[in-house]
């Protein structure tokens, strides 16, 4: 360990800054900005027109170096798949409220409840009151649970998220949780039409609640959520930039700032004319998590391992998250017959199908363990169901 | 909130019933790591010197330095900060302590040099309210009794 002087540190930095960057290429010159209300580092990379990065990019010549290629048209075709809230972007495609409905039931309800009531954990997609007060704020919304007493605010679709057009990239790129990009286009607007429809939203004033109402690119486009406005700071205009910098800028106004006093402090956020703190217990230790995070922060000791199956602690950090139970659809370590029935295709077939993946089992469960350890795991998980 | 990496969970809902959106910078924040909950003080004697040790961080620029309050915040004193530091990285900070035995409520606030403190509790509840689940930067208390048993509340008035 050694300690450096402040003034010496940020010299240090600068010239180990610069001085990588100089060997690099002379002409980006990383800069400090060691100034009030910076928001993205302090260092900042001068590009062109005065336009600038948070991040070094690399301007070196790619010649004689082998790494990559240049991406093929149709390689970039298929990363390039944004969609902004006005469509655009959006693919073809349509699906229906019904056959959403259905995809949800097998998909998608294990986990974000039945019509997207919300699960055990999981996020709620659906309900909630969207109701709003005189200025247009979603009243439900206002709820802060500092006090016991309050019901938590509902984030729902309907009365949280501002942009349909989310709903659809989201579940496209994310969802289903195990197996995300798993869904057609078709799919994924029937799927989105559903939770829409669920949410009593409407779309240019045709209700879509109705399992023969078809969504698609144009529709979706024009679906406006209720709390359309609920967010801050502007990101829309030619100011926006501004706006957000600005935003960020005035912290102890808008995102919560301390002061440095030094000795008789005054805790100044408490309520008028109440200066003495009170301490309050956490009601929630992180010991009442379940699985509980591990409190040991030197190395563990190396356990004896001669009773124990040698696939046990691996599948226990790897795949008892959903072989636990049968909630995700997987066979349960200690259900004698759900493992009877899945070793009937034989033992090399599910080793197989544990390595390759099958159906919402990730290949190697997600895991990068060896194709050996997985068969490990695999045994212990027979083992424990016998 | 147009893209995936900002769903209901990462915008900041305050207690006006609007939300903050596009809250992507780290702030300037700070803990306790010696000691903590885990690694309590039941084994020190009255008289030992002991290093209190944490870790600082900022995303808007470096660590300036750290303070550490003893009495829940009314009055600080300054830690050193040790080993590197840099721009948007964990930064060391450390306070030799004479233990006395007494309880205490021990803690950590940090500022950077882009002129962040990091508030009290009440600070950063008033502004940003508690239903956001990200951006809590709020100055964290360790209570340490007469026996060295460390656990973790909150000063709030
Ligand atoms: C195995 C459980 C699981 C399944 C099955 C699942 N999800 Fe999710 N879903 C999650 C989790 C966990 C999150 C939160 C992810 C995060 O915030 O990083 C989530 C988040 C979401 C969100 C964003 C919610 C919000 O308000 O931020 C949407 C929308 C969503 N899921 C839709 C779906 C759809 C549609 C399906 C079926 C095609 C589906 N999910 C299947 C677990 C699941
Ligand atoms: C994200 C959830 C998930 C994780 C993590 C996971 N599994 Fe699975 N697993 C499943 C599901 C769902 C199935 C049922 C697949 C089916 O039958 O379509 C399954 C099935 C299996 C099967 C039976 C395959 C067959 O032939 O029917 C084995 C064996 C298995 N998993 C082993 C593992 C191992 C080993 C790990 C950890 C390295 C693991 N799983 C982690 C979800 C998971």
């Amino acid at each position: 360990m050694f300690k450096l002087d402040r003034k010496f540190v940020t010299m240090g930095v600068i010239l180990a800054l610069s001085s990588t960057l100089a060997m690099a290429s002379s002409s980006t010159i990383g800069i400090y900005h060691s100034t009030s209300g910076a928001i993205d580092g302090g260092v900042t990379y001068p590009r062109v027109d005065g336009e600038y990065t948070a991040y070094k990019y690399n301007e070196q010549s790619t010649k004689g170096v082998n790494f990559g290629r240049t991406p093929t048209a149709n390689e970039i075709k298929a990363w390039d798949i944004d969609a902004l809230p006005d469509g655009s972007g959006l693919p073809e495609g349509e699906g229906s409220v019904g056959l959403g409905d259905e995809l949800y039931e097998a998909q998608c309800a294990v986990c974000h409840g039945d019509f997207g009531g919300g699960g055990e954990g999981y996020p709620q997609l659906a309900g909630g009151n969207q109701a709003k007060d005189k200025n247009g704020i979603v009243i439900t919304l206002k709820n802060q649970r500092i006090y016991g007493s309050v019901d938590a605010p509902k984030r729902t679709v309907g009365t949280y998220w501002p942009v349909a057009t989310t709903l659809f990239t989201y579940i496209r790129d994310a969802m289903p949780y195990a197996h995300p990009k798993s869904l057609s286009n078709d799919e994924t607007y029937a799927i989105t039409a559903y939770i829409l429809a669920q949410n009593g939203l409407e779309v240019d004033g045709e209700d879509m609640d109705d399992d023969d109402f078809v969504l698609n690119k144009e529709k979706l486009a024009k679906v406006v959520l209720p709390n359309r406005d609920g967010f801050y700071p502007n990101i829309d205009g030619p100011n926006a930039q501004e706006d957000i910098r600005a935003f960020f800028a005035d912290r102890a106004k808008n995102i919560g700032a301390g002061t440095r006093c030094m000795s008789d402090c005054k805790d100044p956020g408490g309520p008028e004319g109440k200066t003495e703190a009170t301490v309050m217990k956490i009601k929630y230790e992180m010991s009442d998590v379940t699985p509980a995070y591990a409190y040991a922060k030197d190395l563990p000791p190396k356990k004896d391992k001669g009773t124990e199956h040698p696939g046990k602690e691996a599948y226990e950090q790897n795949c008892a998250v959903c072989h636990k139970t049968d909630a995700m659809g997987a066979p349960a370590v200690g259900d004698k017959s759900a493992w009877t029935e899945t070793l009937k295709q034989g033992l090399e077939k599910v080793y197989e199908n544990s390595i390759k993946g099958k159906g919402g089992m990730p290949p190697k469960g997600g895991s990068s363990a060896s194709d050996d350890e997985i068969k490990e795991m695999v045994d212990y998980m027979i083992e424990a169901s016998k | 909130m147009v893209c995936k990496e900002e769903t209901s969970k990462y915008t900041a809902l305050t207690a006006s019933g609007k939300a903050i959106q596009h809250f992507y910078a780290n702030e300037v924040n700070s803990v306790i790591t010696y000691p903590c909950p885990e690694k309590d003080w039941k084994d020190l004697e009255v008289g030992d010197l002991v290093e209190i040790e944490g870790l600082a961080w900022t995303g808007h620029g470096t660590i300036k330095g750290v303070d550490i309050s003893f009495d829940g915040g009314k009055n600080w004193t300054e830690a050193s900060l040790k080993g590197l530091v840099l721009p948007k990285a964990w930064t060391r900070f450390s306070y030799m302590h004479k233990y006395d035995g007494k309880p205490m409520l021990l803690q950590s606030r940090s500022y950077d040099d882009s002129d962040n403190v990091q508030p009290t509790v009440n600070q950063e509840k008033a502004v940003v309210g508690v239903e956001g689940v990200y951006h809590r930067n709020a100055i964290i208390t360790w209570q340490v009794t007469d026996m060295g048993e460390v656990s973790n509340v909150q000063i709030r008035s």
